[in-house]
């Protein structure tokens, strides 16, 4: 965030008034953030759905550590904080 | 309440220097998840995914809970507001939901600490992908953050005219004075 402007909705270059960027018309970055924003958090929702949670053993990407990491913690004796692998 | 000048520099520059110490340090956790998925030396291996618990609690929470203070002071005490202008709005949600999903994920640095620790898991179980992905995101959305910051897209929120139009109004009858 940086310094303040002379007015709180002026051009830093010229003082020129934002007045074109009223309510009614809403900028199209910001339509193209909300539009973005909205499909990334319905990925997630349908990636958690599909893979049954979320945790470290959801990303290994065939690394090998899905079933070792859980075999492995219990094997040595450290049970697995309860909901770590959801 | 709006700050004074010399009041007002002090805050950006604290802002500024934790959410790019933030940014730096998520840089910093990426190159070690790299390093833990590619190294070929088991210790190092094993070392890269005990440290990062640590140091998340000793950089990364503490940068990422300072930068969202000093931007909500940034923001509350200056005219530009934090519901006036849609790019502060989407820097706050940026680093609300990035330090909500940090908090969380420090139970998956605990888990991948504690099997980097066990002397009998294998390096494949050790090795995890989870924290360069996860570094990965948190890059792009403070890189966004940054970009918001510098640029400053033009666009006001419902609120934030109604508040301007206020402003004008009370200034045209000489109740406000003018900045």
């Amino acid at each position: 965030m940086d310094d303040v402007p002379p007015l709180p909705d002026t051009d830093d270059d010229g003082g020129k008034e934002r007045g074109a960027h009223r309510p009614s018309g809403t900028p199209r970055w910001v339509k193209v953030f909300a539009i973005v924003a909205v499909v990334v958090v319905l990925l997630l929702v349908i990636h958690s759905l599909l893979t049954g949670g979320h945790g470290p053993s959801r990303h290994t990407g065939g690394l090998g550590a899905q079933a070792p990491l859980a075999s492995v913690t219990m094997e040595a004796g450290h049970p697995l904080p309860e909901g770590a692998l959801r | 309440m709006i700050m004074p000048p010399r009041l007002r520099k002090f805050a950006l520059t604290a802002h500024v220097t934790t959410s790019v110490g933030w940014l730096g340090a998520v840089t910093c956790f990426l190159a070690l998840s790299v390093i833990g998925l590619t190294s070929q030396d088991p210790p190092t291996v094993r070392g890269v995914y005990q440290v990062m618990k640590p140091a998340a609690w000793l950089v990364l929470v503490p940068l990422a809970l300072a930068a969202l203070l000093t931007g909500l002071i940034q923001s509350l005490f200056t005219t530009w507001g934090l519901f006036r202008h849609y790019w502060v709005l989407f820097k706050l949600l940026i680093n609300v939901v990035a330090t909500v999903v940090l908090l969380q994920y420090m139970e998956t640095f605990n888990v991948l600490a504690g099997v980097a620790a066990d002397p009998r898991a294998d390096l494949a179980s050790v090795r995890n992908a989870s924290p360069a992905l996860h570094a990965t995101l948190a890059l792009l959305l403070l890189l966004v953050a940054v970009v918001l910051a510098i640029y400053k897209p033009r666009g006001m929120t419902r609120y934030g005219w109604r508040r301007q139009h206020d402003l004008r109004r009370r200034r045209n009858h000489g109740v406000v004075p003018a900045q």
